[in-house]
């Protein structure tokens, strides 16, 4: 029996649930966290620079980093919504081509 | 006694394009808006009880954002390593996962990008507004001065 591997077009339900998985682990998870996380920056500023200026800096910072990490949730969003909806009509295409 | 605030100021308008920078519901187009120009993170306001930098200011800020950033690219080279070999096969998704991939990476980038000209110019203004502030100040200071000695 041929696997995905031997395939020139198809998808295997557990090899893409196991790929977005992996994918959400890299994106959401570990760049979403590291993104977000300014501490090293903050202690910097705080330890060498005094003002509302520093403040300013910083909560923007803060701001700017947690749009980015919304965004990455948005294309992940997409990119699986996008991959089921192919899956299912090639799920759709295959049940239907040959006739009983 | 006059005290004159400098008009010195970091723009902070091409900040906006970061946070309206938004993603398409499709990786058929082209999902990321591009945001070429970078944002400033930064903008001067007035009113703090303290104000200035350390001398280890700009080298400690520095290498507190190249960790940052080499940290979040070490972490996204790591999608290009993922298989999707055992998920799917087909050139339409192929191209949508690469559209993804270089999706969450111009996202990523131009945030960097924009983070990195912040600290370009973190570095060279801050220094400059308070010393400049610094020489108006005993300039203002100098001419109270003098009017205090006219007095007596």
């Amino acid at each position: 029996m041929p696997t995905i591997r031997d395939l020139n077009y198809g998808f295997d339900a557990n090899g893409v649930e196991k790929y977005l998985e992996e994918i959400k682990g890299i994106v959401l998870t570990k760049a979403a966290e590291k993104v977000k996380n300014i501490s090293d920056i903050e202690k910097a500023c705080n330890a060498n620079w005094e003002g509302r200026a520093k403040e300013e800096f910083l909560e923007n910072l803060k701001t700017d980093a947690e749009h980015v990490s919304e965004q990455y949730q948005n294309l992940y969003n997409t990119l699986v919504s996008e991959i089921q909806s192919v899956q299912a009509s090639m799920a759709n295409k295959d049940e239907a081509l040959i006739e009983d | 006694m006059a005290i004159t605030m400098n008009t010195e100021k970091v723009d902070n308008s091409k900040r906006e394009q970061l946070l309206h920078t938004t993603v398409s519901s499709s990786f058929t187009d082209n999902a990321v808006e591009p945001n070429k120009s970078g944002i400033l993170f930064w903008r001067s306001t007035t009113g703090a009880s303290l104000a200035g930098i350390t001398p280890e200011f700009v080298s400690a800020f520095h290498d507190a954002t190249t960790t940052y950033k080499g940290d979040i690219e070490t972490i996204l080279s790591e999608l290009e390593a993922v298989d999707s070999e055992s998920a799917f096969k087909g050139a339409s998704l192929k191209a949508a996962l690469a559209k993804f991939i270089t999706s969450v990476k111009q996202v990523s980038f131009d945030y960097l990008n924009a983070l990195k000209e912040a600290e370009d110019l973190i570095a060279e203004s801050v220094e400059k507004v308070y010393a400049s502030q610094d020489e108006t100040l005993s300039s203002d200071l100098g001419s109270d001065a003098d009017r205090l000695s006219d007095t007596f």
